[in-house]
């Protein structure tokens, strides 16, 4: 319980557990990293962790993005750590930088995926950045409880 | 002993040999503790800038999630999408001592487009962060 709430409580919110509810037992975690290429039309560059869960669990994850990192503009400079799935785009010196950083599961494993280009004139060129992503991943399956 | 612990597993499903999706609890893995939440609304001048949603002292960056409401329900953030010849997204960010909700407009229309900024914009928001550190050490 709360401190000072009551045990006969019907309120939830009184509660810091309580078995008729799910909570979120982090079952593994750890940091993949990805690297983006400098092609021209780039692709998404994806990794996977293998968890072997043999169902698809609910997940969390985090990374530092290329735009708050490098780019030197007040308002990017401001971001440190966000969270997946992270999707921007930004004007920059005449170009259109977008940056693509998603994450999902399957039964087994763990994929990321990570796309950075600047866009000028109906040409992309891809950027080089390796994005390190902090994961977690609970016992709780993905589904409707 | 060296095999013990608590395990619940949901109504239907024998706590001794269920898989662990049909475990409601289980002290082999620790739980996301819940550190701090909130909600609020604010307005952004142009669709444009920051705020700091909360401050902490937990001496690392934490576990956070929030979600916006631009009239059509909370969702999470990340978010953004195309208005007009604009971008507009929200990023949240966990800094050692801030949670932060910043609003970006940017303009993507070329040599031909709008470029006249987004009127001010007032969104909702909810926010919680947790003790568990971003980064496992």
């Amino acid at each position: 319980m709360r401190t000072g709430k009551d045990i006969s409580s019907s309120n939830v919110l009184d509660y810091r557990f309580w078995s008729k509810y799910p909570s979120l037992n982090v079952k593994q975690r750890g940091t993949i990293s990805v690297t983006t290429t400098d092609d021209s039309f780039p692709s998404a560059v994806t990794q996977t962790v293998h968890h072997n869960f043999g169902y698809k669990p609910q997940f969390m994850a985090f990374t530092k993005s290329y735009t708050s990192q490098n780019i030197d503009k007040y308002i990017f400079n401001l971001a440190d750590y966000v969270n997946l799935d992270f999707y921007m785009e930004f004007e920059d010196v005449g170009a259109n930088i977008t940056e693509e950083v998603r994450g999902f599961v399957t039964e087994n494993d763990f994929t990321v995926s990570a796309n950075l280009f600047s866009a000028v004139s109906g040409d992309q060129q891809g950027l080089i950045y390796t994005y390190d992503i902090d994961y977690i991943l609970f016992m709780e399956e993905a589904k409707p409880i | 002993m060296s095999n013990y612990g608590l395990k619940i597993a949901e109504v239907g499903y024998d706590v001794k040999t269920c898989t662990e999706n049909h475990l409601i609890y289980s002290s082999k893995y620790p739980q996301l503790k819940i550190q701090d939440s909130g909600s609020g609304s604010h307005t952004f001048t142009n669709n444009q800038g920051y705020f700091t949603l909360v401050t902490y002292d937990l001496g690392y960056k934490p576990f956070f999630a929030v979600w916006i409401d631009e009239g059509s329900g909370y969702k999470l953030v990340t978010y953004g999408q195309q208005v007009g010849d604009f971008y507009i997204g929200y990023i949240a960010t966990a800094k050692t001592t801030t949670l932060e909700l910043i609003a970006i407009t940017t303009y993507n229309g070329g040599m031909f487009g709008d470029n006249t900024l987004p009127e001010n914009k007032t969104v909702d928001y909810a926010w919680v962060i947790f003790y568990d550190p971003i980064k496992d050490e």
